[in-house]
């Protein structure tokens, strides 16, 4: 499959066809999920309506954890075969994995104010993604310091090998450490007595298909965008 | 729909889902400016070969 994508022109006709698939999709599932969320989902019993703002905000976390998994491996790619569309999917998921992180960030700082009664907390969980959101912008920054672009990729896609570690961090932060964060419990299906109804468990995993779908599509996008625009400057170059 | 949005709680929410979807309405425009510049670009290209 990679090979196969690994063709611009491959990747080209066949990017045409899924990324207005998963622009669908992400629409569809996003604003189903919301309404559910929002309109048709319980409140819960200590936090009251205000868990209503799980709806955007754990999709927004997932997200940017799983363009961080993306980033990795497009950035491995680029070390290996030195292929530019991989540095392409690289720099269309650190974008997009950047502003997803600062929105959990947020959102969780708006919902912890609420619930916890302060903004922010020294806590295993919200420490972790900090420090992903830190790498994206290091990512970000190597990405565009140097001069000669290869060398840009490769020293960021370094860098966002070294940041894979804080993934399982990220993940095992609420059961390795005694945090204020909640419990990961929406993704465990094997509990019979999961806290999490299906009733809002439901428009969650919706409104996080949807996020997911929204990430491939921008990403084939900017592709996209990628491949067209270095065409272009190798035209302009050659005349 | 419950009364949420007049409770105190309901402008927290209101903040979080206006965020987000600014979020992802603003992304969604940049991939579709970059998106066109590049192909409206790579077309006038093609055509004046």
């Amino acid at each position: 499959m990679f090979s196969y994508l690994a063709n611009p022109r491959r990747f080209m006709r066949f990017s045409a066809f899924a990324a207005p698939v998963f622009w669908l999709i992400a629409v569809l599932c996003i604003g189903l999920g919301w309404y559910q969320g929002l309109y048709t989902s319980p409140a819960e019993a200590d936090q009251g309506e205000t868990v209503r703002i799980m709806y955007a905000h754990v999709p927004a976390a997932w997200t940017s954890v799983i363009a961080f998994v993306g980033l990795g491996v497009a950035s491995l790619s680029f070390l290996i075969w030195k292929h530019p569309l991989a540095d392409s999917a690289a720099r269309a998921l650190a974008l997009i994995g950047i502003c997803m992180t600062a929105l959990c960030l947020v959102s969780g700082m708006i919902w912890g104010y609420d619930d916890w009664g302060q903004i922010w907390a020294w806590d295993a969980r919200l420490t972790s993604v900090l420090i992903l959101f830190l790498l994206y912008c290091g990512y970000l920054a190597l990405r565009y310091a140097f001069d000669d672009d290869r060398r840009g990729a490769k020293a960021a896609a370094i860098l966002a090998l070294i940041g894979l570690i804080n993934l399982p961090i990220i993940r095992y932060s609420v059961d390795w450490w005694t945090t204020a964060h909640q419990p990961s419990v929406a993704l465990d299906f094997s509990r019979d007595d999961n806290p999490l109804p299906w009733s809002m468990r439901g428009p969650l995993l919706l409104a996080g298909l949807g996020y997911l779908a929204f990430l491939i599509a921008a990403t084939f996008s900017l592709m996209q965008a990628d491949i067209m625009e270095r065409r272009v400057r190798a035209r302009e170059v050659r005349t | 729909m419950s009364v949420f949005l007049t409770q105190g709680e309901g402008i927290y929410i209101a903040a979080v889902y206006g965020l987000s979807a600014l979020t992802l309405v603003g992304l969604t425009g940049l991939v579709i400016i970059r998106h066109q510049r590049w192909r409206n670009r790579y077309r006038a290209l093609e055509a004046s070969r």
